[in-house]
């Protein structure tokens, strides 16, 4: 199978005593011309599998679990051949572009920086020159960008040079952390668009990361939704948005509201409470201190991904008992409101 | 987190918070070996010059009056030997340990004063103040100290006070470049901006605000200005600008070399004040560099 | 092209009578234009230019646009943060003074909350001080400090107040740095509050709570508040009346539920579009950036980038030739829907 494929990555941080698990055990299949979102809080796992696909995340962290690209496992993988395939392979679009890009070198030597370094091409400083400007162009950018600063650039403009210089190198997957998050909604309009055009026409994986569930529900094919390094809920990205199972998905869905639907009119909703601290998560079902609709078995089972059983376009799963054997309650999803204690 | 908080009033609840503060502090400290061995050694320092009169009859230190042989090497009775006029150079050394002390630390804290005031008041407002602030801080950057000193001891009586103030009004530009640096810094935080539209003026940001932030920074600064003054003051001795009646290590120094002790291959005149100007120096560095190195985050993951 | 901006809706002034009360507004900005002198020989950037805009008592208003649309600096203008160039910032009746002593008391009255929780809170005071700063600024020390400090926790749902106290703004997250700024506000019990993108720098589960925090404000305490945003679906859950800014103009404001469900201009009509959950078929989303303040276009100052002129609809309505060369009139924006738009006023 190519394209990126996760099994069982789990990660923790520092060792002994102190050791949290930040990611316990994932799953993630991007294929070529797929795109796949990953959902969910800060503090949930979700930039720690984006760093762990490049193998970026700091030494004090342990990873284990099958971690492959193009089936290399970069887990495994020597030094030198990392380092090909963390451009060639695979390539990261960071969220903050004003702190990614150098701020003393124009952004063309920027984007020619990994095409130099990787893929040497034949022509020499030419070949690449004209590289930089076909990369400038697919990106919406003039070619006379190239010459600016990051500085001179707005904040979509430098984003466009970040996925510019993720795709110098013709990867197989991006990874998309939070790209479009400090953007104005216009902006962001023309990112994703410009990402899902990438993707149609090179074939390219795109794993993107976002705590924005209906700006992934309407780029990705499939969707993911993380809550305390694991994944609570998966499936075909639309179905998870319209019909979350997990109470958890329930909640992030309901933050952003539909315009026009008198539901929301004036009636924010959220989910009470914090994310848990990784290092002491609950016992059983590490949703449940937030949960509105948890029950006598959550505080003793701990969820696994079970198959939804209901009609579907692809398949689905959701790690909440109420999934595998439903509770008998007329209402289900209900949102909680605002409530007074933290 | 704590239990009977409701009952307590702010100021004792201000307290608490300190006394934590304080104690994560030292924990920090701690940790910094070289800081720890600094302080320990400025602690033994500052205890031997405050227990000096109880350790010297202060007329041994008296040209006429001291009883020992004259430039006699170390002995048993004189573990540093003699001066020229017959008084022990241990009891000099340990005597000059008041004056170098105390002319290092008022020296700095003129500097750090008069530095903190004028970095913050021009970052704070900026603009023409500004400018003409940092023009006067360029301007007594590039007066030479000894020039100004040897000035002012012209002018002024030959005291330690002239040389406090000699010491002082020099060194406080750097502190006011660095301060002014940090508290624009401070300034453009969002904070500074939530407190202007509670309503705060001038006074309340830059001593709520802004002093906080920059006292670590100074604190640090303070302790590597001491040893730069103790260091300056025992030039200026050196050099004859000093009190002549009182003993400092830089008049040892002095002295010892109006004795032609250098020549005379006296080293046990020379050598003492000069490694005790080195050891107080040092133990601040060190003292200065840990605090840097606890108080600034940036700096403590290296 | 645009699927619901064909039908111009009606007037939806009826709604918005309800909330024109006889005394004027609480907090109003008349024809405020704030300029900032351009350095080094670039012209000055004109970040508002002639805004009216009124706050009622007890009405929530969202300020709606793009960064560099002049959102901010018209909080912060009126705020008495920055001075106008031009117009004048009215409250309670008066106009707002600019000495010392008038803004201090202003500011009693007037309360803002920052984006960035984070940043607005000072790392080394612990939340009592941080809550207790307004109180000490205007009050001094008061003996019932405490309980004020307490209280405006509790109301800000942090709970129990005594246990947050002594903690400093690292040991908590997001969502509670959030409270205690909201907290530091409500504690010299404010009339209006402005918050900047209160919920942009917060997480998906958190942006809920705040807003409904802010919603219970008004309905509880009958506070106003101006809150600036980039966000829309903000303004559908929280507020009364939308302000929609575009190169330090407002271009369309009225009531939430008919702009956003009918909105009039074309740049309203194109930020709605973009939302993913738009029951618009097709985007409309407009190329390039913002435009600079400090060169606004002639004319209508969205015709650069107005998709209606780009499409020949602007022509057929006949007024093409108007959007390029006259700036429409400026809103008064008091109440009603309103919108800036020779297109628009030509189709309805």
């Amino acid at each position: 199978m190519s394209g990126l494929v996760i099994r069982n990555l789990c990660v923790t941080y520092g060792s002994g005593d102190r050791s949290v698990p930040a990611v316990r055990g994932v799953d993630v299949d991007v294929l070529p011309g797929a795109t796949v979102g990953v959902a969910g809080e800060s503090g949930c796992g979700k930039s720690t599998v984006a760093l762990a696909v490049l193998r970026l995340l700091p030494r004090t962290a342990q990873i284990t679990g099958q971690l492959q690209i193009e089936d290399e496992d970069v887990l495994t993988m020597r030094w030198g051949r990392l380092r090909a395939v963390r451009w060639a392979g695979a390539s990261i679009v960071f969220q903050g572009a004003m702190h990614s890009l150098n701020p003393v070198h124009r952004v063309g030597d920027q984007i020619a920086e990994p095409i130099l370094l990787h893929a040497s091409p034949p022509g020499g400083a030419g070949s690449t020159r004209t590289r930089v400007d076909t990369l400038l162009e697919q990106v919406g950018l003039a070619r006379q960008h190239a010459r600016s600063y990051p500085h001179e650039l707005s904040g979509g403009q430098r984003q466009r040079v970040m996925i510019a210089m993720a795709l110098a190198c013709d990867p197989r997957i991006i990874v998309a952390d939070e790209p479009t998050t400090a953007l104005d909604v216009m902006i962001q309009a023309q990112i994703l668009r410009l990402l899902g055009r990438l993707v149609r026409e090179h074939g390219i994986g795109l794993m993107m990361i976002s705590h924005d569930l209906s700006v992934l529900a309407h780029t990705c094919d499939r969707l993911m939704v993380m809550y305390a390094g694991r994944v609570v809920e998966e499936g075909p990205a639309q179905e998870v948005f319209r019909a979350p199972r997990h109470p958890y998905s329930v909640g992030l869905r309901a933050a952003f509201p539909t315009i026009g639907d008198p539901g929301a009119r004036r009636r924010p909703h959220g989910l009470p409470g914090d994310p848990p601290d990784p290092a002491a998560l609950p016992t059983g079902c590490s949703f449940r201190p937030r949960c509105d609709v948890s029950e006598g078995r959550c505080a003793t089972v701990d969820p696994v991904l079970w198959p939804v059983p209901d009609v579907h376009t692809g398949p689905r799963a959701a790690a909440c008992v109420r999934v595998l054997s439903p509770t008998p309650e007329p209402e289900h999803g209900n949102v909680v409101e605002e409530t007074d204690t933290l | 987190m704590s239990r009977d908080l409701p009952a307590r009033r702010p100021r004792a609840l201000a307290w608490q918070r300190r006394r934590r503060a304080l104690a994560e502090f030292w924990v920090e400290f701690r940790a910094n070996r070289a800081g720890v061995v600094g302080l320990g050694a400025l602690l033994a320092i500052g205890l031997i010059a405050l227990g000096a009169p109880l350790l010297i009859d202060t007329d041994e230190l008296s040209v006429t009056r001291a009883t020992g042989p004259i430039l006699d090497p170390p002995s048993l009775s004189y573990p540093l030997g003699t001066d020229d006029a017959g008084r022990s150079v241990l009891d000099l050394v340990i005597w000059g340990a008041r004056v170098s002390l105390t002319v290092g630390f008022l020296a700095t804290l003129v500097s750090v004063t008069v530095g903190s005031l004028v970095g913050i008041v021009a970052g704070h407002f900026g603009g023409w103040v500004a400018n003409v602030l940092m023009r006067v801080t360029d301007w007594f950057i590039v007066v030479p100290m000894l020039v100004l000193a040897i000035a002012l001891a012209a002018v002024l009586s030959r005291s330690t006070l002239t040389i406090v103030i000699a010491i002082g009004l020099t060194a406080w530009p750097p502190t006011a470049r660095v301060v002014r640096a940090q508290t624009l810094a401070v300034e453009a935080r969002p904070y500074i901006e939530r407190a202007r539209a509670l309503g705060a003026g001038h006074v309340h940001i830059m001593t709520r605000h802004v002093l906080p932030n920059v006292m670590p920074l100074v604190l640090a600064q303070t302790t590597l200005l001491v040893a730069s003054a103790i260091i300056a003051e025992s030039t200026l001795a050196f050099l004859g600008l000093g009190d002549p009646t009182v003993v400092s290590w830089g008049g040892i120094i002095q002295d010892a070399r109006g004795a032609g002790a250098v020549s005379a291959g006296l080293w046990w005149y020379v050598l003492p004040p000069g490694i005790a100007i080195a050891a107080v120096a040092l133990s601040f560095t060190l003292c200065g560099r840990a605090l840097e190195r606890v108080l600034n985050p940036r700096l403590r993951e290296r | 092209m645009n699927a619901h901006g064909d039908t111009a809706p009606g007037d939806g002034g009826s709604g918005a009578a309800a909330h024109m009360v006889e005394q004027e507004a609480g907090l109003r900005a008349v024809d405020l234009a704030t300029v900032f002198p351009g350095r080094l020989g670039r012209p000055a950037a004109v970040a508002v230019d002639r805004v009216n805009l009124d706050v009622h008592t007890g009405e929530i208003v969202a300020l709606v646009g793009e960064s560099g649309s002049g959102k901010t600096t018209l909080a912060r203008t009126l705020l008495g943060l920055e001075r106008p160039t031009r117009g004048r910032v009215r409250f309670d009746g008066r106009p707002l003074a600019y000495s010392m002593r008038a803004l201090r008391a202003y500011r009693r009255r007037v309360q803002l909350v920052l984006q960035d929780p984070t940043g607005s809170l000072n790392p080394r005071h612990t939340v009592y001080e941080a809550v207790a700063e307004g109180l000490r600024i205007h009050y001094g020390t008061r003996p019932d400090e405490q309980e004020l400090v307490a209280d405006a926790l509790a109301y800000a749902g942090l709970r129990p107040p005594e246990r947050m106290f002594l903690r400093y703004p690292h040991e908590l997250s997001g969502g509670q740095r959030q409270r205690v700024v909201i907290a530091g506000a409500l504690v010299l019990e404010p009339e209006i509050i402005v918050a900047d993108e209160p919920v942009a720098s917060l997480d998906a589960s958190v942006r809920g709570e705040i807003l409904a925090l802010l919603l219970r404000l008004r309905d509880e305490l009958a506070l106003s508040a101006l809150v600036v945003t980039h966000d829309l679906g903000l303004a559908w859950n929280i507020a009364d009346r939308v302000a929609v800014m575009y190169l330090g103009r407002i271009v369309e404001i009225g009531e939430v539920d008919t702009v956003l469900t009918a909105a009039r201009h074309p740049y309203t009509q194109a930020l709605l579009s973009v939302l993913p959950e738009s029951p618009a078929t097709t985007p409309t989303v407009l190329s390039g950036e913002p435009p600079d303040p400090a060169r606004i276009p002639a004319g209508c100052r969205f015709h650069p980038r107005c998709p209606i002129l780009e499409s020949g609809r602007a022509e057929r309505a006949g007024v093409a030739e108007r959007c390029r060369t006259e700036d429409p009139p400026v809103l008064d924006g008091a109440g009603g829907h309103q919108v800036a738009c020779h297109w628009a006023h030509a189709v309805s």
